[in-house]
């Protein structure tokens, strides 16, 4: 790839650290791996190798990253779960860029995913030329990675059917993809495996079977842990894609998103902050991802219909669409978190009004 | 003669402790065993030998006085201190305590005054108090400095590095002499130094009159102050002129997750079941062999067949990816063996697959546990009685046998008082007192009560003792577990309202926070209005007692709202039995808006009633009730009734839909009909018109209907049916002459139920 793509893969961008760390890693290393997994973790949380400064690539909880890289080290696969907006993507590109030096086999999975994109497709012109052979064959990214002994991504796994989705058994239990047309099987190479992303409050995916769920190691990635970091990456997403969408420039809207993600951790975790109140939660997922895009709807509505400026009249109707996703069960949980949290909090009363009237 | 003293320092509650220290007893072997604890309780140790005797148990020393003031010591199977005595007991080697007399210890705290009620839901505070965090276990101190979770797994690693035995224990004193130079004192450094001071004193006694070796078993932080040499007389000086109250001292059952939640010693024991799996296997082997491949396989496979026994999917190959996954974590962390924390992360990721509800079931039973200790009969238990005993002298009362009544005035301290005890004495299963007027719900300041004392209740009273020291603590404490089991709206409502009744304000508000949590995952229309009415009315009526209102309050409207969002749902496709059961509901949760008083939920609640009224899919009789209350609050005219009327009882209306409605509308008196001549008017037209099979296929349901009326009621209604009394002619009679009334009348009166 070249320098002028918009974005370079994770193993160029930060190949210094990389570099750093392999150089000065003395710990034993699992055959196949780059590096040992501590300075997997290390690579990952941040530190100090020699004069290497190493940037944190996840902020949040390290035993979830040890645990994740101890279950590459067992030969397990791995499975990340999360709502949108917990860095699934980010961590697996990044732990398969450090322990295989390549972020760069993935398979992005979709309802259209079919089992020749998983497992391997054919070149016609070969096939009808010489047969059924090995040169006929197209490998995917799984196949490859097996032959090279490399780490697998599969992004939103749940979003491909299920049938498609065990396909990948007996790839997980044997560590072969069989060729039966040609009587042939690949062996996965040592330093082959799978990490697979997920989100797991999503409604309308194929649940993954229970034999293939056995095979996989979960570690679920939880939302940042307090309204002040989850507002700031609000707020600078919000900046980026406001200026991306070339919105009309408005003031700083710190205070209003501080409420609207208040609101969200609020109903997603099923308590007020202050652990004093339990709450209905609704049926959507409330991820950061939403809280972003209910503040650039709100912009949106403030810069060309509003008053200039991101109010609580611009964020209720927004923000009573995000949270109202099921016409029954979701009113029930608004309407009480209404009466009985934001009708108590005095200066949020502008908020209680403006959402009654939607409501 | 001059003992030789060896010390010591343990981890209260840590097996490893426990391990090293009974191999370091059985090297030395001590003529002597002195264990950290109140010397009041000297003579109970022989009781831990007691093969009846099943821990968890506590040592409880109280204020002879007062009951309230007392100090828990709890110890498990694993505590170093049960083991030492337990060592110490089976050799018939002497054994005693020798920290400071719990008589001073009591003295110095001042009596529990009522702004610090909170504290009751914990059982009565424990000693010693206000212990700095690294004084209270120094080893999670260490081990957390050095990177680890808890002291347990530091433990492990010295057991490691050293024979197991005597060499740990020097280790550790040596550790603790330089951390007590480096940690600033804490605030009641006097205190601790009074302690150590009277340990000190004890222990020279003891090597004074003793020839041969003697064992000192405290913990870790007091280690080295008890080796290093101070003047008798120093020490005497500090313990000169402390306050004294008179002090007893028994045993009482305690139970895993209080070992949990607290200990005496203050060595915070987070995992009391995770410990013995510890202790369990650390006995079966030995420290020389350790093997922790068993020790994390033996708990994974019992956490699987806990998930299997509760239906979940628990496969053996998931049991085996868990352990290599835990003891890859342990290489990666570089732990010498797994711990709890390793098994967690391993669990959580292969068999809970990510899910942490499973985990929490877990961890209850195979982290923290619910076993409770058992007390043999030989054992005296006091303090409740003794509790029960002084209530009785201060209120003059009497236990008889014999049937009594008492009559009580609520506005007086004493009635309130003799309230409050009688009650709280029934939520510990000791029902001496009945109440006479149990059904009366409103601010009456007069209750009756009929007391019978039977002689098992001394039994139960004994039972209680896991609950707290005083009948207070054991009331609010038996409450406070009793809901924490349920999720049953109703049920948790009724807790709330007896723990105002009786007095127990911290357990009414941990009662209160645990309705707000059911009643905000609760979508159940029926148990939320149920739960809400008789809440609403001790809000209003507050039955001479004090109400927390604003709680309360906001939690009610809370259930209010979600009532109102869901009735009209809860209001479809229900049989007979469900439709009349949510009727009653509504109506009772109807008065409880109105004693609410909150504009918004009133609103919203006429609003759904409103909605529920015109629901074609409603429930009829429902539909029925609903008009009935709008029309009752006058949100509703006449008119408008009238058509709601028309409406649900016009021909095109099965005449079954038509009957539940009317059941429905008419339930709760009969004044509608006797006052209003249009709605009598539309009624009775609707009855005229129905053909004879419909009227045949309907008279139960008419009848029952009417029978809600009183006797006075139908027979009024009746004499206005034949003698109008204003212009609206029924048309039962406008159309037929006399006789053909006079036929109908026996008909009439069936319906009416006057036969």
């Amino acid at each position: 790839m070249s320098k002028d793509s918009v974005r370079q893969p994770v193993e160029a961008e930060f190949k210094p650290e990389l570099d750093a760390l392999i150089k000065a890693d003395k710990r034993p290393k699992p055959t196949g791996w780059l590096m040992s997994p501590q300075s997997v973790v290390i690579y990952l949380m941040g530190g100090k190798v020699g004069s290497t400064e190493i940037s944190p690539k996840y902020i949040g909880n390290k035993r979830l990253i040890e645990t994740a890289v101890a279950t590459l080290a067992t030969d397990r696969a791995l499975l990340l779960l999360g709502v949108p907006g917990t860095a699934k993507s980010w961590v697996s590109e990044h732990i398969a860029a450090a322990i295989s030096g390549s972020s760069q086999l993935m398979i992005q999975c979709t309802a259209g995913t079919d089992e020749t994109q998983i497992r391997y497709g054919w070149n016609y012109a070969q096939l009808l030329a010489k047969g059924p052979s090995r040169d006929a064959i197209v490998p995917t990214p799984l196949m490859r990675g097996m032959r090279d002994g490399k780490l697998v991504r599969f992004e939103e796994l749940t979003r491909m059917g299920s049938d498609v989705q065990d396909t990948l058994i007996t790839v997980l239990s044997e560590k072969v993809l069989p060729i039966p047309e040609l009587d042939d099987l690949v062996a996965a190479k040592r330093g082959f495996n799978i990490i697979a992303t997920a989100n797991n409050r999503d409604k309308g995916v194929n649940e993954l079977s229970a034999a293939l769920k056995r095979r996989f190691n979960v570690v679920v990635l939880p939302l940042p842990p307090t309204v002040e970091e989850e507002a700031a990456i609000v707020t600078k997403r919000v900046g980026e894609i406001g200026q991306s969408l070339q919105l009309p420039p408005i003031p700083s809207a710190e205070a209003e998103i501080k409420r609207v993600v208040t609101i969200f951790r609020e109903l997603r975790e099923g308590e007020t902050l202050n652990g004093k109140l339990k709450l209905k939660t609704p049926s959507g997922s409330l991820s950061t991802a939403e809280a972003i895009s209910v503040t650039i709807g709100a912009w949106a509505e403030a810069g060309h219909f509003g008053a200039g400026a991101i109010d609580a009249t611009t964020l209720a109707a927004n923000l009573v669409g995000a949270i109202v996703k099921d016409p029954v069960q979701d009113q029930t949980v608004l309407r009480e978190y209404l009466e009985t949290v934001v009708r108590e909090r005095k200066e949020w009363s502008d908020l209680y009004s403006a959402i009654r009237e939607v409501v | 003669m001059a003992g030789d003293l060896h010390v010591f320092g343990i981890r209260h509650h840590g097996p490893g402790s426990a391990f090293s220290l009974e191999r370091a007893l059985d090297v030395l072997d001590p003529a002597v065993v002195l264990i950290e604890g109140p010397p009041e309780a000297d003579s109970l140790i022989k009781h831990v030998a007691d093969d009846a005797m099943r821990p968890p148990v506590a040592l409880l020393v109280y204020a002879t006085d007062d009951p309230a003031n007392a100090s828990f010591y709890p110890f498990a199977e694993f505590s170093p201190e049960w083991r030492a005595a337990l060592w110490a007991l089976k050799r018939n080697r002497p054994v005693r305590f020798i920290d400071l007399p719990a008589e001073h210890t009591l003295a110095r705290r001042k009596p529990p005054t009522e702004s610090e009620e909170g504290a009751e839901e914990n059982g009565p505070e424990q000693a010693p108090e206000d212990v700095d965090e690294v004084e209270r276990d120094p080893l999670t101190a260490l081990a957390r400095a050095a990177g680890r979770e808890d002291g347990e797994s530091w433990w492990n690693d010295l057991i490691e590095e050293t024979d197991g035995t005597t060499s740990v224990f020097m280790a550790i004193e040596s550790a603790m002499a330089v951390l007590r130079e480096k940690v600033p004192l804490r605030h009641d450094h006097d205190w601790n130094e009074k302690r150590e001071a009277h340990m000190r004193l004890a222990i020279a006694e003891t090597v004074k009159s003793t020839n041969g070796k003697i064992a000192a078993v405290v913990g870790a932080w007091h280690a080295p102050a008890l080796t290093t040499k101070r003047s008798a007389a120093d020490d005497r000086a500090q313990l000169k002129g402390l306050p004294k109250v008179k002090a007893s001292a028994t045993w009482a059952p305690w139970s895993e997750p209080r070992l949990a939640a607290a200990s005496g010693y203050g060595a915070g024991v987070i995992s009391p079941r995770w410990y013995r799996h510890l202790w369990t296997d650390l006995m079966q082997r030995g420290a020389g062999k350790r093997d922790g491949r068993r020790l994390v396989a033996r708990w994974l496979t019992q956490a699987a067949h806990l998930m299997r026994d509760n239906g979940q999917l628990a496969a053996p190959a998931s049991v085996i990816d868990a352990v290599r996954l835990a003891e890859a974590l342990a290489i990666l962390r570089e732990r010498s063996l797994p711990g709890l924390v390793e098994l967690r992360d391993a669990f959580l990721t292969t068999l809970a697959h990510g899910e942490v509800a499973i985990w929490r079931v877990i961890e209850q039973r195979l982290v923290i546990g619910t076993d409770v200790g058992e007390i043999p009969p030989g054992v005296p238990q006091t303090p409740l009685q003794a509790d029960l005993q002084q209530e009785l002298k201060r209120l003059r009362l009497k236990l008889e046998a014999t049937d009594s009544e008492a009559s009580l005035d609520l506005r007086s301290d004493a009635g309130r008082d003799k309230s409050w005890l009688f009650r709280r004495l029934r939520l510990i299963n000791v029902p001496w007192a009945e109440p006479l007027d149990a059904g009366r719900s409103r601010g009456t300041f007069r209750e009756k009560w009929r007391l019978v004392w039977q002689p098992e209740f001394s039994v139960r009273l004994a039972e209680a003792l896991v609950w707290g020291a005083t009948i207070e603590q054991a009331a609010g404490n038996a409450v406070i577990s009793r809901i924490n089991a349920t999720s049953d709206l109703p049920v948790v409502a009724q807790a709330v309202r007896e723990c105002l009744f009786a007095g127990l304000r911290a357990a009414a508000d941990a009662a209160l926070t645990r309705l707000q949590q059911t009643a905000a995952t609760s979508n159940d229309v029926g148990q939320l209005m149920e739960a809400a009415a008789p809440l609403a009315e001790t809000l209003r009526y507050g039955d001479a007692r004090e109400i927390p209102q604003d709680d309360l309050r906001r939690l009610l409207v809370g259930m209010g709202e979600t009532v109102c969002a869901n009735l009209k749902y809860a209001s479809r496709n229900l049989d007979m039995e469900s439709a009349s059961r949510l009727a009653r509901q509504v109506s009772e949760f109807n008065r409880a808006t109105a004693l609410l008083e909150d504009e918004t939920l009133t609103t919203d609640w006429r609003t759904a009633l409103d909605e529920l009224a015109n629901d074609r899919d409603a429930t009829p009789m429902l539909g029925g009730s609903a008009v009935r209350l709008l029309y009752d609050a006058s949100v509703l005219d006449a008119d408008a009734a009238e058509r709601h009327l028309a409406r649900a009882l016009s021909p095109s209306v099965p005449s079954a839909a038509a009957g539940d409605w009317l059941d429905g509308f008419l339930s709760g008196g009969g004044h509608v009909l006797l006052n209003d001549n249009a709605l009598r008017g539309a009624v009775d037209r609707w009855l005229v018109e129905l053909s004879d099979e419909a009227f045949t296929n309907l008279l139960p349901m008419l009848r029952r209907a009417f029978s809600g009326f009183d006797a006075m009621e139908r027979r009024r209604l009746l004499d206005e049916v034949r003698t109008p009394s204003s212009g609206t002619k029924p048309t039962a009679a406008s159309d037929d002459d006399a006789p053909g009334f006079e036929k109908s009348l026996p008909l009439l009166k069936l319906i009416l139920g006057l036969r």
